[in-house]
């Protein structure tokens, strides 16, 4: 349906004049500067014909990325069709659109995009592919209209690299992974709950990075550092993407610096100009001291102590907007928990060889003292971050909160 | 020489197996041998060389018998159809592929019609009761390589689903379970003694109508809370011994069918039955699973979900908001309370399964079906047209009843000249674009 929109766009001149330009990557910091673009790229001058874009108020700067989010692929429409009462808040077709939008926290590919497009996003990772759903996931990207989406293949509870890295094989790991990268069309190494989501198939976890995995002999710390390792030798763009043990529970922190503790040591090496070995996703969720609900506090200086340090390792923060969500990850033992916790409808969804999802809607009352903690902690994550190029802002749509929801009204940012 | 083409997926139930293999003649318009496949797959793949084959598109005369048209006669019909008529019902799509369906929905939104699938009148009541309280699953392979407790609950894949026993439930040897059958244990539940009760361990015979009873009966034991002495025409220590090798298993799941969704009862015996897994998940692992019937309505499914948010009965008659609720935006209630205008067929064949009071109803409207064959429902339509075999005669995605996307294969070509659905679709489509553009029929 977007098939027609570049080669309109080839075709014309534009020039956005008298907005505020951010260019990082050039220092341009707010001037108020005209832009011109010809055949889609950005030029020194537009002819007399180019269209006028006025942007006056406005900020003009590169679309926005969206780094780690659920927007395609089995759970993510399980939580979609699982839940008709999510279509029920806001479900409408706007003008000018040509597909129907619903739902509001786990919005339909149409909206998805449609939304993405509005608040200036151009790009949304999904972060976890299961390989044996991925073309289910690129059925959605495909009916995705405007942004451009990817997909991160989940490898940390896979019986073939358990069995490699158990062993030793960095070299076989890579060429699993790079054949199911190749077969997927996954653009980066993605890790959920290492081993613990193996362990959820006999309805166990692994909370800790020492704790062994079930039948296959190997610890979630092995499955990590093997991960960077094998991501190092093929040389890929992005580094280990990780979603860590633990997730969520007070105490956490913890954890946390142990599994970054991993990538101590370990150098990038790769042709594009990449220093980072670890990614560590949705880190406000790993940051609690405490040991239950009752005692909880932050561990955000802790970690980001730590973070800050390490030259190697780069953060997502994963803010908690207090709204109703639909919770989805490839944390399955975690949505247990969670279910658990509110006792509303639980899906759950084991798959062979690799990952296992699940899905829970939650509302983060504000009222709620845990939930308010949360939302601070968020911030404290990104304020604490001494270099803001290793630390990107992420609300993991829709695991806990919807980013689509999230003041659609304040126009391009 | 005849070749041999393997992988083949089948195309008939929601098993999907993908391991057929057809030799197909010289000239690739024959499929001369099907191996693996059960009977029923195995005659799915025959209807290809069926005499007497429909190649062309039929319109009804007034004299009630069908005359030979051109493909773009009867996409004009159809095209003209839809876009009279306010409300369409669009049906069927359960043995096409999912790109077909993905241009369907989008007539559609443009017609305003009511795209509605075979889980309507078949495991509706499930997608219901998970939209109420979730549900706890895997794919088949998990259940090949690590569940060792078993349970058929008012289903019987002995006839329904053929090799669903053999590829995944009873017999293979997994990787955690190496002793095949002889390390699950297989429990059938049933009002009746099924060719599937004969392979299980435990055969339980509850009282018809006695579902609920005896799945709440289960939670109840579960739970160590006192039964009566009989529920549902199973004795409690029968309910207590069973309840208690569930929990003794490492990985147990429940396979239900018609015999839970269209008894008394319904949804909320699909709901129950949930909960009873839920329940069982603190004890071990356990999760629970439909037993999609026919072919690619697990896809349909997912479609409608990722692009209006529901998985059957998708009302787009307003045009700018899809709407969603059972015994109102069904196919079967629109038609028994004659709310639709037209009837668009595709892929499924409701005269052989709607009640006979809807089917009464929908012969009244103008109707197009869109499927390979002659069926009951092509009899009491104005148009219809005939099209490629997906899975056998052009390819496309289709998913199993674990929502496993498959890309299917063709194995022959379609008799010369034949349109696919997908391409028949796309002719609707644009012809429905230049009708509006002008300001419609």
């Amino acid at each position: 349906m977007s098939s027609s929109q570049p080669e309109a766009f080839k075709m014309s001149e534009y020039i956005i004049k008298n907005g505020h330009v951010f260019d990082p990557t050039q220092g341009i910091k707010g001037d108020k500067t005209d832009i011109a673009i010809k055949d889609g790229k950005i030029v020194d001058k537009a002819g007399s014909g180019a269209k006028v874009i006025d942007a006056k108020g406005k900020t003009v700067m590169a679309g926005a990325l969206e780094v780690h989010a659920h927007v395609a692929g089995p759970k993510v429409n399980a939580g979609r069709w699982y839940r008709p009462e999510d279509k029920h808040f806001d479900s409408h077709k706007k003008p000018g659109i040509t597909r129907i939008e619903g739902g509001k926290s786990i919005p339909t590919v149409f909206k998805t995009g449609y939304e993405y497009a509005r608040m200036g996003f151009t790009f949304a990772m999904e972060a976890a592919m299961p390989p044996l759903y991925a073309r289910h996931v690129h059925e959605e990207i495909h009916d995705t209209p405007i942004i451009d989406e990817g997909a991160l293949p989940v490898f940390g509870n896979n019986w073939f690299i358990l069995e490699y890295i158990k062993n030793e094989e960095i070299e076989n790991t890579a060429a699993y992974i790079s054949w199911i990268l190749r077969q997927t069309k996954g653009y980066g190494v993605k890790c959920v709950n290492p081993g613990g989501t193996e362990a959820w198939a006999w309805g166990l976890n692994c909370l800790s990075i020492h704790d062994p995995v079930p039948y296959f002999d190997i610890t979630p710390a092995e499955i990590i550092t093997g991960l960077i390792k094998a991501n190092e030798f093929l040389g890929l763009p992005h580094s280990m993407h990780l979603h860590q043990n633990n997730l969520g529970n007070p105490g956490n922190y913890t954890t946390t610096i142990d599994s970054l503790k991993l990538a101590e040591g370990l150098k990038a090496k790769n042709n594009f100009g990449r220093e980072q070995v670890l990614h560590s996703t949705h880190i406000q969720f790993h940051s609690y001291k405490g040991t239950n609900w009752g005692d909880f506090e932050s561990g955000a200086k802790e970690v980001m102590d730590y973070v800050n340090k390490q030259k190697n390792l780069t953060i997502d923060t994963g803010n908690v907007t207090l709204d109703e969500t639909t919770t989805m990850t490839a944390d399955g033992p975690f949505e247990h928990h969670l279910h658990s916790l509110n006792h509303l409808k639980w899906f759950n969804v084991d798959v062979e060889l690799e990952t296992a999802a699940g899905i829970v809607p939650f509302i983060y009352d504000p009222d709620n003292a845990v939930f308010a903690s949360q939302w601070a902690v968020g911030l404290e994550i990104a304020l604490y971050a001494k270099d803001p190029m290793r630390c990107f802002i992420t609300t993991d749509h829709p695991l806990p909160a919807c980013l689509l929801v999230a003041d659609v009204q304040e126009g391009p940012r | 020489m005849p070749k041999v083409v393997t992988d083949i997926i089948c195309p008939f139930c929601g098993t999907l197996c993908d391991d057929i293999e057809c030799t197909v003649s010289d000239d690739n318009k024959t499929i001369l041998q099907v191996r693996n496949a059960c009977a029923i797959g195995a005659e799915k793949f025959n209807h290809q060389k069926l005499p007497g084959r429909v190649t062309r598109p039929r319109m009804r005369q007034p004299d009630g018998s069908f005359k030979e048209v051109s493909y773009d006669d009867a996409i004009d019909w159809t095209a003209k159809m839809l876009v009279k008529s306010r409300k369409t019902l669009m049906y069927g799509w359960a043995s096409t592929s999912c790109q077909a369906m993905s241009i369907g929905h989008e007539i559609a939104e443009k017609v305003g019609g009511i795209v509605d699938n075979c889980a309507t009148v078949c495991h509706g009541s499930s997608l219901i009761a998970i939209e109420d309280v979730g549900v706890p699953s895997c794919t088949l392979g998990e259940v090949k390589n690590r569940a060792d407790r078993v349970v058929f609950w008012g289903c019987n894949p002995a006839h329904a689903h053929p090799r669903h026993m053999s590829r995944y439930s009873i017999f293979p040897r997994g990787f955690f379970t190496v002793k095949g059958h002889k390390g699950r244990k297989i429990y059938v539940v049933d009002c009746r003694y099924t060719d599937t009760a004969k392979v299980a361990d435990t055969f339980v015979q509850v009282k018809q109508g006695y579902d609920y009873e005896l799945l709440n009966a289960f939670r109840t034991a579960a739970r160590g809370e006192a039964l009566p002495d009989e529920v549902g025409g199973v004795p409690k220590e029968k309910i207590i011994e069973i309840v208690e090798e569930l929990k003794q298993g490492r990985f147990g799941i429940i396979f239900f069918g018609m015999g839970l969704t269209h008894t008394m009862g319904r949804n909320h015996n699909i709901d129950i039955a949930i909960n009873l897994t839920r329940d069982m998940n603190d004890f071990t692992k356990f999760n629970i699973m439909a037993m999609r019937g026919h072919w690619n309505v697990t896809g349909s499914g997912q479609v409608l979900g990722w692009q209006y948010g529901f998985p059957y009965a998708v009302d787009l008659s307003r045009r700018d908001q899809a709407r969603h609720q059972t015994g109102e935006t069904t196919s079967v209630d629109l038609l028994n309370r004659n709310e639709v205008e037209a009837c668009f067929y595709i892929a499924t064949d409701p005269g052989a399964h709607f009640p006979i009071d809807a089917m009464v109803s929908s012969s009244k409207k103008p109707t197009v079906t869109i499927d390979p064959h002659i069926n009951c429902t092509t009899e009491i339509s104005d148009i219809h047209i005939p099209v490629a075999m997906v899975g056998v005669e052009t390819g496309g995605c289709a998913y199993r009843m674990d929502n496993v996307p498959i890309e299917t294969r063709k194995v022959v070509d379609a008799p010369e000249g034949m349109l696919t659905d997908e391409e028949v679709l796309t002719r609707i489509n644009k012809r429905v674009d230049e009708l509006l553009a002008a300001g419609g029929v």
